[in-house]
């Protein structure tokens, strides 16, 4: 068990390390450097450009340097505004980003479960056809498509909720939902499957046997063990919604940690690029690291090499 | 190997008739032999599902070629027209039938443009990734030991970081356009192709006709293209196909963010981030280019699944 926890948090580090890395030659891959205009500056100032972001130094001694910040979670000025380091600006957006985020896998968790189990009870039936329906659109339309035909509908046309910004708790649902779609959907899409299966076993047809009532037996076995199912694929739920809150922040200009990496590569503000990137590479790393390492703790199942 | 399977699975009551007295007869075929790929059209043509998503795919592609000379021969409208005094026209208003956009371009030139774009992205970057996938796989399966592990490590470090991530990182760096746009998406999507075809090619390597041609000394590379990679190709269709939709996914996204295609192109992607800002007044900008999109990936995302069904009876339930 330590084992195997240990080699997951050396993979995770080696996972930040190769993309900081990457991160790192590619920004200076870029021709002519990041201070490349029309106007050319005179040569002392941009000698003292270059000093101020460490761009004088040769190549490896700017990687360490870089590298050492990195390790120490200082992710350097930003190009554009002189007034703020990416710390600054991480430390103002990710606190949204991660409300919105948070709230849309709770809200794709409490809905796309029972979904999937009352789909997978109903197999045939209205129930199971209906949620199939929404499973299909739901992973087939794009964030920014259901996005906007939420805000169409209960921003312009009903007049429900407020089409943008934030701060109220109401200006989140229609976030919160665009976001939570395509969790919700494969959520529920799993959660069918393996709840089917499930009831397929041997010890569900043993406690039917032994009198137990249908509602329980769900509640008892089945539903415990279909849950592990959904535990294994919060990881990957999590980059979705990384992805999509990108997407979601734009359309409903929420200032979260996305709407500053998109306004930061309109800009082309490279620090703040790379370091949002490696910022995000670690927030993702360790989600998928907590779920990995929790998901050996509840499944009994699961016998790691070496832990016996 | 699976050749009695997929008998069986297309046999109708045409195949039951009571065989000749003369034992000499009893071995011959009554009815040709059915081939692999002619069973899997033969399912894939029954499945309603699919066929509707071959429809939707093919509607797209003839969209895409002939909207746009429709347009230019018959009412003289072209990809580089625009009339600012007709901008923001409502579909049916002053000729436009999907109405104008912001600038005055007709909305159902631009989105037959959007749906060159878009196929050409979605399978321009899924033969990039099946290129690489397949390559990838076929050594890492096919050697095995450490040379795997090695090779699956450096997948896993690259999959734990989602490919959005890499695509705005090479994007900020690479000039815009449409072939950093296809080597972009290609580039950070082959991984699940390269994990497939390696866990086909762990296990068909095992087989006796693999052994039988290594014996008749066949060279490796012979044995990794004439017969590991071919007896693979079923998932590898299925794959691909499934990766076309996640390919036009991602450029619509990426377009939409401002990363993709450049102006004056189009794609669904930009024409729908040009429409969210007009949204409260003329939907119609950004309600074609998401029909569009939703339409398409729902298309290919059935054809995969009847593919799937289609292609691997093993995986039928």
């Amino acid at each position: 068990m330590l084992k195997y926890i240990i080699k997951r948090l050396l993979l995770g580090v080696v996972v930040i390390f190769v993309v900081a890395t990457f991160t790192f030659f590619l920004a200076h891959a870029i021709p002519g450097g990041p201070f490349t205009q029309d106007k050319i500056l005179p040569e002392a100032v941009m000698h003292n450009l270059n000093e101020r972001y460490n761009l004088n130094a040769p190549l490896y001694k700017q990687y360490i340097d870089y590298m050492v910040n990195i390790a120490k979670l200082d992710f350097g000025p930003s190009f554009r505004y002189q007034t703020d380091t990416v710390n600054d600006i991480i430390a103002r957006g990710f606190p949204v980003s991660a409300t919105v985020g948070g709230l849309s896998l709770i809200v794709a968790i409490a809905l796309g479960i029972p979904a999937g189990i009352i789909a997978a009870l109903k197999q045939g039936k209205w129930q199971d056809n209906a949620s199939k329906v929404m499973t299909t659109l739901f992973i087939s339309i794009p964030g920014f498509v259901f996005a906007s035909l939420l805000m169409y509908i209960f921003a312009y046309k009903l007049r429900w909720l407020p089409a943008a910004l934030w701060g109220a708790p109401n200006q989140a649902i229609l976030p919160v939902l665009a976001l939570s779609a395509y969790p919700l959907a494969f959520i529920a899409k799993l959660m069918r499957t393996s709840t089917l299966e499930v009831l397929n076993n041997d010890y569900i047809r043993t406690a039917r046997a032994k009198g137990m009532t249908r509602m329980k037996v769900i509640y008892v076995h089945a539903l415990k063990n279909a849950l592990l199912s959904v535990t294994t694929i919060l990881g990957p739920m999590i980059a979705n919604i990384f992805v999509g809150s990108l997407v979601v922040e734009k359309i409903f200009a929420i200032p979260g940690l996305g709407q500053h990496l998109t306004q930061a590569i309109t800009n082309r503000d490279y620090t703040m690029i790379m370091g949002v990137t490696v910022f995000y590479a670690m927030i993702l790393t360790v989600c998928v690291l907590v779920v990995d390492i929790v998901y050996v703790f509840i499944d009994p199942r699961i016998k790691i090499e070496g832990s016996r | 190997m699976d050749e009695q399977n997929v008998n069986k699975t297309a046999v109708t009551e045409l195949s039951f008739k009571p065989l000749h007295k003369d034992p000499s007869e009893i071995n011959k075929l009554i009815r040709p032999s059915v081939s692999f790929w002619q069973d899997a059209w033969y399912r894939l043509r029954k499945n309603k599902l699919g066929m509707l998503g071959i429809f939707i795919v093919l509607f797209m592609i003839l969209f895409g070629i002939i909207a746009p000379i429709v347009m230019d021969r018959v009412f003289h409208v072209t990809y580089s027209d625009q009339t600012l005094a007709y901008a923001y026209s409502k579909p049916g208003q002053n000729g436009y039938l999907f109405g104008a956009d912001n600038l005055g371009r007709d909305v159902l030139v631009r989105l037959a443009y959007g749906a060159r774009i878009s196929l050409a992205v979605g399978i321009a970057a899924s033969l990039v990734a099946l290129g690489i996938g397949v390559v990838y796989g076929t050594i890492s399966g096919y050697y095995g030991g450490r040379v795997d592990t090695l090779m699956m490590r450096v997948v896993d470090i690259i999959d734990s970081v989602p490919s959005m991530l890499y695509v705005i990182l090479l994007m900020t760096v690479l000039p815009r356009g449409l072939t950093s746009v296809f080597f972009v998406i290609g580039a950070t999507s082959w991984l699940s192709m390269a994990r497939l075809v390696r866990g086909e090619v762990l296990s068909l390597k095992e087989r006796e006709f693999i052994l039988a041609a290594k014996i008749s000394g066949v060279k490796t590379w012979g044995i990794m293209l004439r017969h590991l990679i071919p007896n693979a190709m079923g998932p590898i269709l299925v794959s691909m196909t499934m990766g076309i939709p996640s390919a036009i996914f991602l450029e619509s996204n990426l377009s939409f963010l401002g990363l993709g295609i450049s102006a004056p192109m189009a794609s669904w992607g930009s024409m729908a981030s040009e429409g969210i800002e007009a949204l409260r007044n003329y939907p119609h900008m950004i309600f074609f280019p998401a029909l569009f999109i939703s339409l398409t990936i729902l298309g290919f995302n059935f054809l995969g699944d009847a593919l799937r069904d289609a292609l691997d009876p093993r995986m039928r339930k």
